[in-house]
C-alpha cells in the first residue's frame, strides 16, 4: 500500500516552552472525526497507511502510526538519545492494557467550545471508541461513539428528544487478495479529494464529504501501483437513513499520484442520485469533479489545495458550481501548527446570489503524545450558501486519544 | 490569552426549520427552503412564508420563533392564499408557499439510526456481506 517514508526515529527541535501559555485557551479549529493529517507529507507521507489502520486514512492508528505520533507530532522536550524509540505509553490506555498484536483500539474524546455572546456552548463533538481486527489478509473495522447533538446520518438509535444518540461513523470488513490491492464492503469514508481533519471545509459541505457522517455503505476499491494510487467506491447508500428513497446510490472515487515523497497530485470525482433528496425533498442528481495537490517545499510549511466544479439537478432544475481552497500548514516547532486557509464557493454561478468564501487562522498544538489543542477564528460563512452574509467565529477544541 | 469571539447568526439560523417543525408538530422534518429560495437556505428569506415571519418579529435570534409563530395563527396568515392558514399547513405537512405538499406527497421525512427503522442495519449488513461473499468466492 503507500509508500514508507521516515524511519523509525528523528531528532528534531524542542518544543518552545512559552507555548504553554496558550494550553488555558487559544482559539480552536474545528477537527474531524476521521483525523487525517494530510499535511504530514511534509515528512514524506504520501500515503496514509503506514500510520492509519484504514488504507485511505483517519480513525484508527497503527502501532507505527502511534510511534510516529511521538516523533513527529508532538512537541519534544529536550534532546533524545540516539537509538531512542517511543516509550509503551504511546499505546492504548497509555500501554496499561497490552492489545495483540493483531488488535487495535482506540478512544477519542473531543470537545468543542464555541463562544457565543453570554454564554460559552459546549459541544460533546466525539467519543468514539474504534477497533481494528487485521487477521493475515483480512480486516475489520469499526467505530461507536456518542454525540450530544448532529450527526444524525451516523446515528445508530433514534431519539430526538435529547440526551444524545450512539452513532457508528464506520464498520467495514476487508481483504487483501493480492499485494497493493484492498477491497472493502461495509460503511467508509468517501474517497474524494484530500481527507483532512478540517471537516467544515466549504469543499466538504459542497460536495458531500463531511467526515462527520458522511460515510457511506458500498463496495470499495484501493489500489497502488508504483506511484499512482487509486481508489473507487460505488455508493449503495447510507442505511442508517429510512426509508430508502432517502438514499444516494453512484460512485465516488479519487486517484493520485506522487512524484516525490513531497509532493502529490490527484483527482476525484462523484455522482449520486436519490430519489428524495433528503434537503430538497425531491429527486436529486449531484455530480463533482476536482483536482488537489499536497506540496511540502519546506519541511516546516505544507500546502493543500483542492479545487473543482459541481453539477446539481434537483427536481429537474439544473445548475453548475464551483468550490476550492488554499491550506498552508506552517510548523515552525514540532507540534505547534499555524494554519492559513482560504476558501471559495458558489453552488450556482447562475443566480445573483454571491459567491461565499471563508478566511480561516487555526493554531493547533501537539502538547504531548495522546492529547492536542486547537483554536480555530475564521470570517465567513459556515456552509456553501451563496446570498448569506459573512460573520465572525471561534472554535476552541481539545482533543484526546487513548 | 482567550480570545473573544462570536458566533455567527447563519450557525444558529440552520437549526430554524427544526424549530418551526417542533413549534406546530409538522409529520416530517423542515429545511430552509420554508423560508429560502434554496434547501441551504443562506441570505435573507424571499419565501412569503418567511417574509410574513420576519414582517412578525422572526431575527437571526432562534428565541423569536414561537412569538413570530403566535402572530401568524392570531393575523390568520395564508401565504398562497388557498383557505389553510400557513401553521395549519405546516402541522399537516402541506406547504404555506403553494405548490405541492410540504411533506415529500404525505410521506414521511427521513428517520436517522438504525435501531427503530425499516431495513437501516440489516441493509448495510446485508450489503457488506454480500459483497465479502463475493470476494471470498472468487478468492477461492
Amino acid at each position: 500500500m503507500p509508500r514508507t517514508c521516515t524511519g523509525w526515529t528523528r531528532q528534531g527541535p524542542a518544543a518552545a516552552a512559552s507555548l504553554a501559555a496558550l494550553a488555558g485557551g487559544a482559539i480552536l479549529l474545528g477537527s474531524p472525526p476521521a483525523a487525517a493529517y494530510p499535511a504530514m507529507i511534509r515528512h514524506g507521507y504520501t500515503g496514509c497507511a503506514e500510520c492509519h489502520t484504514d488504507p485511505s486514512g483517519g480513525g484508527v492508528l497503527t502501532e507505527y502510526g502511534r510511534g510516529q505520533g511521538v516523533i513527529l507530532l508532538a512537541s519534544q522536550y529536550g534532546e533524545r538519545a540516539s537509538g531512542w524509540e517511543p516509550p509503551d505509553s504511546k499505546d492504548f490506555l497509555f500501554g496499561a492494557l497490552p492489545l495483540p498484536e493483531q488488535l487495535a483500539l482506540q478512544a477519542d474524546i473531543r470537545a468543542l467550545l464555541i463562544p457565543q455572546p453570554g454564554n460559552m456552548r459546549v459541544l460533546a463533538m466525539q467519543n468514539d471508541l474504534r477497533g481494528s481486527v487485521d487477521a493475515g489478509v483480512f480486516h475489520a473495522n469499526g467505530s461507536i461513539g456518542w454525540v450530544s447533538e448532529g450527526a444524525e446520518k451516523a446515528w445508530i438509535t433514534s431519539n430526538t428528544d435529547g440526551g444524545g444518540n450512539l452513532v457508528s461513523r464506520e464498520h467495514w470488513l476487508g481483504i487483501e487478495p493480492v499485494d497493493d490491492l484492498y477491497i472493502r464492503a461495509g460503511r467508509l469514508n468517501l474517497p474524494f479529494g484530500i481527507r483532512s481533519e478540517e471537516h467544515v471545509l466549504l469543499t466538504r459541505s459542497a460536495t458531500v464529504t463531511d467526515t462527520n457522517d458522511g460515510q457511506q455503505t458500498g463496495l470499495d476499491v484501493v489500489w497502488q501501483v508504483g506511484k499512482v494510487r487509486a481508489e473507487l467506491m460505488g455508493i449503495a447508500g447510507n442505511f442508517q437513513v429510512s426509508p430508502d428513497a432517502y438514499r444516494e446510490r453512484g460512485y465516488s472515487g479519487t486517484v493520485a499520484w506522487g512524484p516525490k515523497s513531497t509532493l502529490e497530485l490527484g483527482a476525484s470525482s462523484k455522482y449520486t442520485h436519490a430519489v428524495t433528496d433528503i434537503e430538497a425533498r425531491m429527486e436529486r442528481i449531484r455530480a463533482f469533479h476536482e483536482v488537489h495537490g499536497r506540496w511540502a517545499p519546506l519541511r516546516a510549511l505544507a500546502l493543500l489545495s483542492e479545487a473543482g466544479m459541481s453539477y446539481d439537478s434537483t427536481g429537474g432544475v439544473n445548475s453548475v458550481g464551483t468550490f476550492g481552497y488554499l491550506q498552508a500548514d506552517l510548523e515552525p516547532v514540532q507540534g505547534f501548527h499555524v494554519k492559513g486557509t482560504a476558501e471559495l464557493c458558489d453552488d450556482d454561478l447562475g443566480d445573483d446570489a454571491a459567491m461565499v468564501g471563508r478566511g480561516w487562522l487555526a493554531l493547533q498544538w501537539f502538547a504531548v503524545t495522546h492529547f492536542d489543542l486547537r483554536a480555530d477564528a475564521w470570517y465567513g460563512t459556515l456552509y456553501c450558501t451563496p446570498g448569506t452574509e459573512p460573520s465572525f467565529m471561534g472554535l476552541l477544541q481539545a482533543h484526546a486519544y487513548l | 490569552m482567550l480570545l473573544i469571539l462570536y458566533t455567527a447568526a447563519a450557525f444558529a439560523m440552520s437549526d430554524f426549520p427544526n424549530a418551526v417543525a417542533d413549534e406546530l408538530g409538522m409529520p416530517c422534518t423542515a429545511t430552509c427552503d420554508l423560508c429560502h429560495s434554496s434547501s441551504s437556505g443562506g441570505g435573507t428569506p424571499t419565501q412569503a412564508f418567511g417574509l410574513a415571519m420576519m414582517d412578525r418579529g422572526l431575527t437571526a435570534d432562534s428565541s423569536t420563533i414561537a412569538g413570530a409563530l403566535d402572530l401568524m395563527v392570531a393575523d390568520a396568515v395564508d401565504s398562497d392564499g388557498d383557505g389553510l392558514i400557513d401553521t395549519e399547513e405546516l402541522a399537516r405537512g402541506r406547504n404555506p408557499n403553494g405548490g405541492a405538499d410540504y411533506c415529500a406527497a404525505g410521506e414521511s421525512g427521513p428517520t436517522y439510526g438504525c435501531l427503530s427503522t425499516t431495513g437501516g442495519a440489516r441493509g448495510g449488513l446485508l450489503v457488506a456481506a454480500l459483497g465479502l461473499g463475493l470476494l471470498l468466492r472468487r478468492r477461492r
